[in-house]
Parts: C-alpha cells; sequence; structure tokens
C-alpha cells in the first residue's frame, strides 16, 4: 500500500466506468457508496457493475442503445448507472414515482427496449405493460417477481467477467440522458457524453478539492442533474457517496441527524431543502463540524434562510452553484460570510475554470455593469443536444465567431442575468416560462393543458408564485364549465395521473372570470401579484 | 385518536380513492403520505387534536406509521401536561 501514489488517478481516465475501475485499483476495500445499513466498495461497485455490463452485451446489447433505470434510490442504482455505460451504452433514469403514461412516452421516445429495475417496480412494469410498452428484457428482477417482461435477475450475473469488457466506445460517446419537460409541452431529453459528464467530475472535484476521505450526499434522484455530482465528482475522487433514502427528504430532522450520523463533509441540495433544515430546532444539538462544504443550486436561494442554516453550520463553506442540465455547471458563488449581512438577492457567482460565458442583448451585443442579457455558456460539460430533435438545437447553441474569426459553439441557456461591479453575475430569471420549483424543472405551459384538457374546464392559467420562504409555488385557477359540479380536489387528482407530483400546484382556485389584458389575453402576471388569500396548502413555516 | 387519523389520511390525503391505510402501514415508506401529506398532517393533528407539532419532533420514527405517531401524540400530551403541573 506504501507505493500508491497520492491521487486515485494517475492514469489516463477518458470513459466514466474508468473512474471506479482506478478507484478500485487505488483501494478496493474503501466504500463507494452507502445506502442505509448496506454498503458497497470500491472493488464490489467494479465488479457488480462489470458484470452486468457483461450480461447486458451478452444479451445483445449494442453499443450506443439506451438503457433505463427504473428504481427507488439504492445502491443498485449505482451498480445499474456504471454496469450501463461500460456496455458502451447509454443510461436514462426514469423518475420511478412518475404516472405509467409519463414512463411509457419516455420509454417510446427515447427508444428504450430494456430497463435495469427491481422486484419492488413489477406493479410500473405491470402499468407499462396495460400502456402498450413492450421491452426486451428487464434486469435485476427475480424469477419469482411475476414480472410481465423477460427478466434476468442479479443471481444471473455473477457468472460473468468483473473487469471492463474491451469496448470502442471513445469519451465523444453518449453515456446518459436526462429528461426534463420541454417548451413544447412534452419532455425533452438532454444528451451528454463521457467528455462532457467527465470533464464536470474533474472541474468540480478541483475546484471543491474533493478527496478520498470526502463523505459526500446523494441528495438529488439519478434522474435529477445534481446526482452527477454525487457520483462522478465522487468516484473522481475515490471519495464515499451516501444515497439518502427518500423519505428523509421529506423529514428534515431525520435528515440532520443522518448528515451528523454519516459523518457528510459535502452536502449538495436545493434551496427548499436548506429552507427546512433552518427551521429551529432541526440543526441545534448535532455534531457537525465535520462538514466543510454545503453545496446548493437548481433555483434561487431565499438569503434570510441561508444566514439561518449557515449560522448554524458556521465551519462550512457555502456554495451557490448555477447551471442548468444542458450544462451540468456554469458558474458557482462561495458565498463570503462577512458579505453575507447586507446582501438580498444571492449572486450565482463566476464561471468556472475552463468555462467561458458571455451576457448579449437582443441584438447580440455584450451588456455592461448593472445591464440585463441571456447567458451564453461555452464550456467542455456541455450536452451533445437535445434526443431526436435537430430543431431543439438550434435554439440550444448558438456560433460566436470572435477570435481569429474562429466560430465557437455557446449554449443559449435561456436565462436572464445581470453583470455586477465586482465579476459576479445576478440571476434575474427564466426568459421563457419555464420555472424551477423545489429544484424540479416545471413548464407551467405544460400543467396548464393538461388542466384544460378537463372536460369540465373551461380556462386555466397556471403560475407561479414565491411562498414566506421565498421557493417558487406552482398556483392555479379555472373557470369551469356552465354546467359543472367538479371539486378542486378532483382537478388535482385529474392532475396528478398526468404529471410528476412537483409540478403539480399546491392549490386551484375556482374563479368566475380571470383579469385581462389590454388584448384580451389571461392576464397571468396580475393573478402572480394578487395570489388567492384563501389558499391553504404549503403555506407552512 | 387511531381512527380519527386513519379517516383523515384516507378521505383527505389518498382523496377516498386509496386502498384504505391501517394502523401499522409504513405510510411514509410506502408512499402514501408525500411531502405536501406530512404538512396537512401536521395542519390536522394542530386544528383537531389540539397538539403542535415542534420542528425536531417531525421525524421518520415519529411519522412511519398511524400506530406510531398516534404513540408519540400521547407521550407528547403527557410530556406538556407533565411541565404544566
Amino acid at each position: 500500500m506504501s507505493l500508491r501514489s497520492a491521487s486515485p488517478h494517475s492514469r489516463w481516465t477518458y470513459l466514466l466506468p474508468h473512474l471506479v475501475e482506478q478507484a478500485a485499483e487505488w483501494d478496493a476495500t474503501h466504500d463507494a457508496i452507502r445506502h442505509r445499513q448496506d454498503c458497497l466498495t470500491y472493488g464490489q461497485l467494479f465488479s457488480r457493475s462489470s458484470q452486468l455490463a457483461h450480461a447486458l452485451i451478452a444479451d445483445g446489447v449494442k453499443p450506443g442503445e439506451r438503457i433505463g433505470i427504473l428504481l427507488r434510490k439504492g445502491l443498485d442504482s449505482a451498480v445499474a448507472l456504471y454496469g450501463i455505460m461500460s456496455a458502451g451504452a447509454v443510461y436514462v433514469p426514469i423518475d420511478p414515482t412518475a404516472p405509467a403514461s409519463r414512463i411509457a412516452f419516455l420509454v417510446r421516445d427515447c427508444g428504450i427496449t430494456r430497463l435495469v429495475t427491481s422486484d419492488a417496480m413489477v406493479a410500473a412494469l405491470e402499468g407499462l405493460e396495460n400502456e402498450g410498452v413492450s421491452l426486451v428484457t428487464v434486469y435485476g428482477v427475480s424469477d419469482n417477481a411475476a414480472s410481465p417482461y423477460p427478466s434476468v435477475a442479479w443471481e444471473d450475473m455473477t457468472g460473468f467477467p468483473e473487469a471492463l469488457p474491451n469496448l470502442s466506445t471513445t469519451e465523444q460517446d453518449l453515456c446518459y440522458i436526462l429528461y426534463t419537460s420541454g417548451s413544447t409541452g412534452t419532455p425533452k431529453g438532454i444528451m451528454h457524453t463521457h467528455r462532457s459528464a467527465l470533464s464536470w467530475a474533474e472541474i468540480t472535484a478541483s475546484v471543491y478539492r474533493l478527496g478520498p476521505e470526502d463523505v459526500i450526499s446523494n441528495y438529488a434522484p439519478l434522474h435529477f442533474d445534481l446526482s452527477t455530482l454525487d457520483y462522478f465528482g465522487g468516484a473522481r475522487a475515490g471519495a464515499t457517496t451516501v444515497i439518502i433514502p427518500e423519505e428523509y427528504t421529506r423529514f428534515p430532522a431525520s435528515l440532520a441527524k443522518l448528515i451528523a450520523s454519516e459523518q457528510m463533509t459535502v452536502f449538495y441540495t436545493v434551496p427548499f431543502a436548506l429552507v427546512q433544515l433552518a427551521a429551529p430546532g432541526i440543526l441545534d444539538d448535532l455534531e457537525l463540524d465535520q462538514l466543510r462544504l454545503v453545496l446548493f443550486g437548481g433555483e434561487p436561494m431565499p438569503v434570510k434562510h441561508l444566514r439561518e442554516v449557515m449560522e448554524k453550520v458556521p465551519r462550512a463553506q457555502f456554495v451557490n452553484v448555477y447551471g442548468p442540465t444542458e450544462t451540468n455547471g456554469c458558474t458557482h458563488y462561495p458565498i463570503d460570510r462577512s458579505l453575507l449581512g447586507t446582501t438580498t438577492s444571492l449572486p450565482i457567482g463566476r464561471p468556472y475554470p475552463n468555462v467561458e460565458i458571455l451576457v448579449l442583448d437582443d441584438e447580440g451585443r455584450s451588456v455592461g455593469v448593472g445591464d440585463s442579457g441571456e447567458l451564453l455558456v461555452r464550456t467542455p460539460t456541455l450536452m451533445r443536444g437535445y434526443w431526436g430533435g435537430r430543431d431543439l438545437n438550434e435554439g440550444a447553441f448558438h456560433m460566436v465567431t470572435e477570435r481569429g474569426g474562429l466560430a465557437e459553439v455557446y449554449h443559449r441557456t435561456g436565462d436572464l442575468v445581470s453583470p455586477m461591479r465586482d465579476g459576479n453575475l445576478r440571476f434575474l430569471g427564466r426568459m421563457d416560462r419555464q420555472i424551477k420549483s423545489r429544484g424540479n424543472r416545471v413548464e407551467l405551459d405544460e400543467v396548464e393543458a393538461i388542466l384544460l384538457a378537463n372536460p369540465d374546464v373551461h380556462e386555466a392559467a397556471v403560475y407561479a408564485v414565491p411562498d414566506d420562504a421565498g421557493i417558487l409555488e406552482i398556483h392555479a385557477e379555472a373557470i369551469l364549465t356552465a354546467t359543472s359540479a367538479v371539486e378542486e380536489k378532483d382537478l388535482l387528482h385529474h392532475l396528478r395521473s398526468a404529471l410528476p407530483a412537483y409540478a403539480v400546484p399546491v392549490a386551484i382556485t375556482m374563479r368566475t372570470s380571470f383579469p385581462r389584458t389590454s388584448t384580451g389575453k389571461i392576464d397571468r402576471i396580475a393573478m402572480q401579484a394578487e395570489p388567492n388569500a384563501t389558499m391553504t396548502a404549503g403555506g407552512r413555516r | 385518536m387511531e381512527e380519527q387519523m386513519i379517516r383523515f389520511i384516507d378521505d383527505e390525503i389518498l382523496g377516498g380513492s386509496g386502498h384504505g391505510v391501517s394502523v401499522d402501514d409504513e405510510i411514509v415508506l410506502d408512499g402514501t403520505v408525500d411531502s405536501l401529506g406530512v404538512t396537512r398532517l401536521l395542519d390536522f393533528i394542530e386544528e383537531s387534536l389540539g397538539v403542535a407539532v415542534p420542528a425536531e419532533d417531525v421525524t421518520i420514527e415519529n411519522f412511519q406509521s398511524v400506530g406510531s405517531l398516534c404513540a408519540y401524540l400521547r407521550g407528547r400530551a403527557e410530556h406538556l401536561e407533565e411541565a404544566a403541573s
């Protein structure tokens, strides 16, 4: 052991599975992933994911094939994502709590014919079969689980080699696709390559000085892009990643105790979770000296609550992380405690190393300090494009010809920002009606369209309002048809059957008329300014 | 208390469409009570049972089933009575 190098990564790493291979070579017994009482060392993670890869290839999986991961958070998720990539295939995480119709859409849209899943998901598989989805094989399902599709159990894979298969995969090939909702009302798949994901892992491991002694939280589910730092930044550093079980995200007092008992050193989460942890009594009397870094991103963080939580974790560096899923990450703002007292809104900071930004007005000219414009980003962490959507790609990418007449590819974030005097950027909002609520991307127009699709609804309007804590909440208002007798709960039930839980409005207010603009359009801005006072849900704390 | 709480979960949280919960069902782990469900349950406990649950007691252990929640609430009521006398 004395001969091992100072870093787990002394050799060439160009595919994500190499991260695990090299961490295992460095110290196979070091904990890679923990979940509840269970653990996978880097040696075990490498063996199991390699066996899955061989099993997939033996079953006919081709390079570039998309394979879905339909799992609740757990150790198998880690095995699945590395196993799929080790087979030269592309992993597509699917929200296991989504309605069957949404899962079916995603499976069809992405051309998925195989899933890594579990016995616990058999009901969801039956839902898919009812939707008319045909699958070739599901993996991780035992023989007696009554799967509607041909299945391969984990036990069936133990005979395969415990080393990476020989592949022609390059760093330019796709490694995962993350789905969000799209502005046309249908979700779109954001395609990342080994290079773009590995660049993000390298940037974060370096900037945040991640090392083997670090214990990194995995708060976000796999289909949420925060998870890529937890898994790949962690593996790049040979660190331990602790998967936070889903129910802990609903119980901040339990989450706080888990952070302490697991001795987490890096906690990466959404602002909403920090707002919850800031509540009185939650972080008191806990031993949190080991927590050195608190990263948060996904939506704006209310400064008032940030101050509260920072006072309770006096030794940690807090960092506001910004970047659309298309870019993994763009800018960050490490918070200077001495300046926080005077700030009302939190900057998104400056670009990471190896990232270049432009802020352009409508005419494509760079804007000055205090002015606003769209943020454009040039970065090695940039996506390849949107799955199956060439037309969408044209809007997402923008060629800028500057140095030496060479055209460079920038990503148009669609976010409005303003350069500050000190060189940081301030975030002003989305340019369209796409919002982030509790870290999840929601298209308000999509929610509206689904509400309006209900035959009892005559007109509908959906908008976002910050609650007392500054977190965006989705509200809806509806005008019913003359003969209708439906109630709020019926409409909420209708929305829940078609949308993920985070996209369902906290309340629907029935009205007889809407405020209108001069051109007769529904005036959602007026609604936003005067949200209905009778709304009850979600206002607590 | 158990019956009252079960009725609330069945009618208000599951919207009457549910299968009906029992005292020992793992309502947190099985997803019956989601994050909004926790908030509504807390409101119900405060309004109908007159008990305010402090944030540090809103834990997985206390909320894992109707049985555990009622046991916690009885203990909480005793604790408050002792403190008051």
